[in-house]
């Protein structure tokens, strides 16, 4: 309205069991920052972060989900029109990996062949040999909320993934 | 029209709902008074929802789909705005528009937010636990009078214990540590040591509440045996196999402060230049070596021995009369005078010694000990002098 920069608003989600680092990974990336502490979150919360890539400007709406836990099921239109989602697991735990494809899955019955990443979060904990250990399946990207590392990668791949996934759509 | 409006201001005044009115164009036509209050920028008339609400990008086509009646409401639940919680309703609202109501929840999401706060640490505190209890290393927790109210996997078919038991009677029996406060404490402050069926362990404990007490198992049998081979290696002369002069030293200043009775002696081999000079470097320090071995054999492990230096050596004898441990150490000579070594070389000793009074130190033991080892030199070697006339020397 009134303004010549077309902005394209996607809406992204970060999924996995409680206390993997969800809120703490956007928070690394959104403010650059880091807390020790644990504060669980409630509901959804939403931050907005603005990129430019193949010339064209992103605002990124990330949606900070409650976690999972057993005693609650998180409402399934949360995940309506979003264009891709991070899927996190924390490496120190091993049932929030195993728990992984559950919250894949959950994902794409609501939304079909929409991009997604895997997060193996909190890698600051583990040793080089015991990454090396982590079998996996699919993409993921080893993060740290509490270092930093790769913690923009995972969000611009994401992004990355999804104007692909739009181009292909569209051709 | 008036109907909806009115229920609507009847919601309205009860303040716990906001609301606005949205067109097909996702364009904001009107808005709540109250809504400034919760969002940064009060939303204008004429401005995009989406600048306002993000929440609703995504779901543009359900927006849609309400307004031309195809669906009834549709909800977003504990949306957090700024420092508050809302429920955002969808519904339409005459033709070609939709009212967004938002209901503050946020007095009730407080509550659930502790609770889910409270029961998500509970959850890890017990995954942390279980890891710890994975992780191989043997745990058990005892109650206020030592019975064990849990034990892993691990510390029950080691220890063959069960909960029931308790952990003196198995597991600390085997140890100076007799009362359990007193284990418990060590292990509290700077780690127990403790040795159990051949292995040793490293015991850390924690107090869990007022009640229970947490005691880990750190199997370190494979660190606590090379420094134990280390500190023999300290303790002991290398040649001889007797006590190092250190360990020696220490033994008897222990002795002296348990106000023990014993006879304390300094031994010389007597003419050991002559072996040393006739036969060479090597076999004096093989007669050493055989006469290390000659003393441990003879006397086994009743007596303290060590070596001073050079063909020195200092003797401890535990005896509760001189005249019996005289005549253990002068038995000893006279057995050392027909020993053959090799070679057929004869080895004698000449012995200074004296009793341990009380008040003694180690140092005036030794000085008394060792001018009678001279005056055994003096009175033509091979022979025990005693630095004084027996019976002034009788004890209790
Ligand atoms: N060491 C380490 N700790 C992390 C990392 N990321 C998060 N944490 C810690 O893990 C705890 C949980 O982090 P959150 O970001 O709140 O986790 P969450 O997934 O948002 O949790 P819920 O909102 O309860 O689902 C916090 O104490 C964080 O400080 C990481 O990369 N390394
Ligand atoms: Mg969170």
């Amino acid at each position: 309205m009134g303004n010549s920069i077309i902005m394209i608003r996607k809406k992204i989600l970060l999924l996995g069991d409680f206390a993997v680092g969800k809120t703490s990974l956007i928070r690394r990336y959104v403010d650059n920052a880091f807390d020790d502490k644990y504060l669980t979150t409630v509901g959804v919360k939403i931050s907005r972060k603005r990129l430019e890539t193949e010339g064209e400007q992103y605002e990124l709406l990330i949606w900070d989900i409650e976690g999972a836990t057993p005693f609650k099921e998180i409402p399934k239109n949360y995940y309506a029109g979003a264009s891709g989602a991070i899927v996190v697991g924390d490496v120190s735990r091993n049932d929030t990996i195993e728990n992984l494809q559950k919250h894949i899955d959950n994902f794409l019955s609501q939304n079909p062949d929409v991009p997604y990443l895997v997060a193996y979060n909190k890698t600051d904990l583990l040793s080089e040999a015991q990454r090396h250990a982590i079998v996996s399946s699919g993409d993921h990207i080893f993060t740290s909320a509490k270092t930093g590392e790769n913690v923009p990668l995972l969000f611009e791949s994401l992004l990355e993934r999804i104007i692909h996934a739009a181009h292909s759509k569209n051709s | 029209m008036q109907h909806i409006q009115k229920i609507l201001n009847a919601i309205l005044s009860k303040k716990v709902f906001e609301y606005l009115v949205v067109d097909k164009h996702f364009v904001i036509e009107k808005s709540s008074m109250g809504l400034f209050k919760y969002l940064e920028n009060a939303p204008m008339p004429q401005e995009s929802v989406f600048e306002h609400f993000p929440e609703l990008v995504g779901y543009e086509d359900r927006i849609l789909e309400v307004m031309r009646g195809e669906t009834p409401y549709f909800k977003l639940q504990t949306i957090k705005k700024g420092e508050y919680w809302f429920d955002i309703y969808v519904d339409r609202y005459e033709e070609d528009r939709v009212l967004l109501l938002l209901h503050n929840v946020t007095a009730f999401t407080v509550t659930q937010h502790r609770l889910l706060q409270y029961s998500n640490e509970q959850t890890l505190v017990r995954s942390t636990l279980e890891q710890i209890i994975e992780n191989n290393q043997m745990i058990c927790v005892i109650d206020q009078n030592n019975v064990i109210a849990f034990a892993n996997e691990s510390f029950r078919n080691y220890f063959d214990l069960d909960t029931g038991d308790t952990l003196s009677t198995k597991v600390l029996q085997l140890n100076e540590y007799v009362d359990i406060d007193d284990f418990y404490f060590k292990a509290l402050h700077h780690g127990a040591l403790i040795n159990v069926k051949k292995q040793y362990f490293e015991v850390e404990a924690k107090p869990i509440d007022a009640l229970y007490r947490l005691f880990l198992f750190k199997d370190i049998t494979a660190v606590y045996t090379r420094t134990a081979a280390l500190e023999k290696a300290l303790r002991f002369d290398t040649l001889t196999g007797l006590l190092s002069r250190r360990a020696f030293e220490e033994s008897v200043i222990t002795l002296i402060a348990e106000k023990r009775s014993f006879l304390f002696c300094v031994l010389d081999l007597d003419d050991f230049k002559k072996i040393n000079d006739t036969y060479g470097h090597n076999r004096g320090d093989s007669t050493l070596r055989e006469f290390g071995s000659f003393c441990r054999y003879f006397f086994g492990e009743g007596v303290m021995m060590g070596r001073w230096g050079g063909e020195e050596f200092l003797m401890v004898i535990e005896r509760s009369r001189v005249e019996d441990a005289i005549k253990t150490v002068d038995d000893f000579r006279k057995r050392l005078a027909t020993h053959p070594f090799e070679e057929n070389i004869v080895v004698t000793v000449s012995i200074g010694a004296t009793w341990c009074n009380q008040n003694d130190s180690f140092e005036e033991l030794f000085l008394r000990a060792d001018k009678a080892m001279y005056r055994a030199k003096t009175e033509g070697k091979n022979r025990i002098v005693l630095d004084a006339p027996i019976p002034t020397l009788e004890c209790s």
